[in-house]
């Protein structure tokens, strides 16, 4: 039964008009199968969206209803629309009266609010859980064949519905693997039990390795340190013996070659410096004549190069300095000197150079007094002025003039030089002759330098043997044992006696012996890293073992390796299921199915639309379909009839859509109840309705149907009609 | 466990579509899953049925 009221105010500008129900027939209707027919404008279109409104109806949820997306549209610009204010209230009662539904909208309300009454107990209906136990169905006749795809909608989401269950079974298969991973379990037990025992053996192995290699080790590392002390002790002793030796035999003879190696190189020192005076004294003459006259100085430049590429050691070695060459260069170059100071123009250059500075001299003196000379108009300052200009004209002679001085200075000076370098070449001769008639001289020196290369070798050595010395009394090794060399040596044979089997290896040298000790170092440390590894492991496998014997038996334990094939298969039904899933995308877009499997999925999708639709009336008559083809878009019937669906009636079609809704929930979520909603019903005549009727009423028997309203339009009254 | 399979139904879509299956396993597990079976009766059955359980 549905009872419903509603008011509707609407601001319309020039007036807010109210809307309520027309006729008070339209406000209360049995059911629960009935006819409702009204002339047009009468608010029919308004009561179904205001009922379906109140039902969720313009939720977006394809799996809560199935409402034609036109009518949706409607149904949401009802609830949205700002220039009107909904209220209504609508209650729903099972044809059996244990159920009710009631709906209420108030004006100020966005939403709807939706209870259930069953048996006087009340409860809130959420969206969420309406869904679940109501199916609102509204629709009108629009294109109906091709709603028929959407029952594929349906399809996929139950191949959907099949693939979460699969997803979950899988899960439960998992976890009962996990449970048997961790059951007792015979087998395992005594696999650990045989891997522990070898574990056992491997590790006395190891040890009695590492023990005899430790063994080995400490025997060589006593004879190597032993050996190495003693070695190095003797060395030292040797080194010391040496020093010993060489301060006895050569202690007079280093004094007196001392001094006179110092008397040597201070005469040396001597010769260096007037030398380079007068290599120095030289170059700077040639520069400044080379100024002056460079023809003259290039014909006396090869002898004066001789005497400046003149080599310091070469005097040295041979005490001789060609002092004969470099007089007859100083003579030439006095010549040059003199023959350049005779010539008049530089010096009455010279000369009024001199004249004129006196004269300003003077002028300058007695520029501040009241003074002039007679026979002269120009004043003292103009006169310093006409000197200094003369002055200036002179200035090139005057510069060389001074250079012919300054070459002069330096020929006296290098001349003087020569003579000190002559002497001290002499006194060096004298010096270097008495040092080379030394005795044993440079075997002494050499001798000499022995002690200081002794001093270091030792020093070596002593850090050395302190090393050896380090390690053994490390090693705890008594002192006595090796302080004295005769108790190292009866040491040292002890140990070759016992242990003939290192011969060999006591025969090396220092660096072979000490690799031998190296490699056997690192060999230990690699067996040790691999039994302290093995321990863990053994360690592990015995904590294993105990959790092993305490768990208890999986009744499942046995199936193991079939449970394992069985998630296969669980895995090979979820492929084949998302390869369902594709497929039936391509027949909801029309695609052509190429592949054998898709052809096949297809024929047994047809084959389940047949059987959601038993019968339906074509021309008249009733066909049984056999399969409904969306794809080739053919209806096949066992009267072996074939229908091209393009031409089926608005009206067959919208009884054959209809149909196959109503009979959708023979398959999914069958506790539903139902409440349809059927717009424009005149477009199906008695025939095509026949089948959504004998439907309804199965379905009203199978307690499944809430209510169902079909709408018709009648030119001339209001009339509510029960169809059952 | 239900042993009575015959009061539940395999799902009229669930039926055609193990016709497309060619795993007998797989298609057994398809109808236990379509007829609302819990995870530990499937289990018992695909057990029993493949897996020699008695």
């Amino acid at each position: 039964m549905l009872e419903i009221d509603y008011k509707i105010i609407r601001d319309e500008k020039d007036e807010r008009k109210t809307y309520v129900p027309e006729d008070p027939a339209i406000q209360k209707m049995n059911g629960p199968i009935v006819c409702f027919q009204a002339p047009n404008g009468m608010g029919k279109s308004t009561l179904l969206n205001i009922i379906s409104a109140a039902l969720y109806g313009h939720r977006d949820d394809p799996t809560a209803h199935r409402i034609s997306p036109t009518l949706q549209n409607k149904i949401k610009w009802l609830m949205e629309r700002k220039d009107q204010k909904l209220s209504y209230e609508l209650s729903l009662t099972s044809p059996d009266g244990k159920t009710q539904l009631i709906s209420r909208k108030g004006e100020g309300d966005n939403d709807v609010s939706v209870e259930e009454i069953i048996d006087g107990k009340r409860q809130c209906l959420p969206f969420p859980i309406f869904k679940e136990k109501y199916f609102l169905i509204y629709e009108i006749p629009e294109n109906p064949v091709e709603k028929l795809k959407d029952i594929t909608t349906e399809v996929l989401t139950k191949q959907g519905d099949y693939l979460s269950k699969l997803k979950d079974f899988r899960t439960y298969m998992s976890d009962i693997q996990n449970e048997i991973g961790k059951a007792r379990d015979e087998d395992k037990i005594t696999s650990v039990e045989g891997e522990l025992k070898e574990l056992k053996q491997e590790l006395e192995s190891l040890n009695a390795t590492i023990a005899s290699t430790d063994d080995k080790l400490i025997i060589l590392t006593k004879y190597y340190n032993l050996r190495g002390y003693r070695d190095y002790s003797t060395k030292v002793l040797e080194l010391n013996q040496k020093i010993r030796d060489l301060k006895v035999n050569g202690a007079t003879e280093i004094v007196k070659t001392k001094q006179k190696t110092i008397q040597s190189n201070s005469q040396r020192r001597a010769v260096e410096i007037e030398f380079n005076d007068i290599l120095n004294n030289l170059t700077q003459i040639k520069e400044k004549m080379s100024i002056i006259n460079s023809d003259e100085i290039e014909r006396i430049n090869p002898k004066l190069t001789s005497v400046l590429n003149l080599k310091l050691n070469q005097i040295l070695e041979t005490h001789i300095i060609d002092r004969e060459n470099i007089s007859y260069v100083l003579d030439y170059l006095e010549q040059m000197i003199i023959k350049h100071q005779d010539e008049d123009e530089l010096k009455n250059a010279v000369t009024a150079d001199s004249f004129y500075n006196d004269i300003i001299a003077i002028l300058e003196e007695y520029e501040s007094r009241n003074v002039s000379i007679p026979g002269i108009t120009s004043s003292l300052s103009d006169l310093i002025q006409l000197l200094n200009k003369e002055i200036k004209k002179n200035n090139g002679y005057v510069k060389i003039s001074e250079s012919l001085i300054k070459c002069q200075e330096l020929i006296t000076l290098i001349r003087s030089s020569l003579t000190k370098l002559k002497t001290n070449l002499d006194s060096l001769k004298i010096v270097e002759a008495n040092l080379s008639s030394l005795d044993n001289t440079d075997e002494e020196i050499s001798e000499n330098n022995k002690k200081d290369q002794y001093s270091e070798q030792i020093k070596t050595k002593k850090y050395i043997r302190d090393k050896y010395k380090a390690v053994l009394e490390e090693s705890g090794i008594d002192k006595a044992d090796f302080e004295d060399m005769d108790n190292i040596r009866s040491a040292l044979k002890k140990l070759e006696v016992d242990h003939p089997e290192y011969k060999i290896i006591f025969q090396q040298d220092e660096d072979e012996f000490g690799k031998i000790i190296s490699q056997l170092t690192d060999d230990i440390k690699k067996q040790k890293d691999n039994r302290d590894s093995k321990k863990k492991s053994f360690t592990r496998k015995e904590g294993l073992l105990v959790d092993l014997q305490s768990a208890k038996p999986h009744k499942y334990q046995i199936y193991s390796n079939v449970i394992d094939g069985l998630r296969n298969v669980a895995e090979g039904l979820d492929a084949d299921l998302i390869r369902f899933n594709k497929t039936i995308e391509k027949i909801k877009s029309d695609d052509l199915l190429k592949s054998e499997e898709d052809i096949h999925y297809n024929d047994c999708i047809s084959r389940y639309l047949a059987k959601r639709i038993p019968q339906f009336p074509y021309n008249g008559i009733f066909y049984e379909p056999t399969k409904i083809d969306l794809n080739k878009k053919i209806i096949y019937t066992t009267t072996g009839k074939e229908i091209n669906t393009s031409d089926i009636s608005t009206g067959q079609g919208m009884s054959m859509y209809i149909h196959s809704l109503l009979a959708s929930d023979v398959d999914y979520n069958r506790e539903r109840k139902y409440i349809v909603i059927f717009d424009e019903a005149h477009t199906m005549d008695r025939k095509s309705f026949l089948p959504i009727k004998n439907e309804l009423i199965k379905m009203n028997n199978n307690n499944q149907l809430m209510f169902a309203l079909f709408v018709k339009p009648n030119s001339d009254y209001i009339r509510v009609l029960d169809l059952v | 466990m239900i042993d009575d399979e015959e009061i539940l139904e395999t799902e009229t879509l669930a039926q055609l579509l193990t016709e497309l299956l060619g795993d007998p396993k797989e298609k057994r597990l398809l109808e236990l899953l379509s007829k609302g079976y819990s995870h530990e009766d499937i289990l018992e059955k695909l057990l029993s049925e493949f897996g020699g359980k008695e």
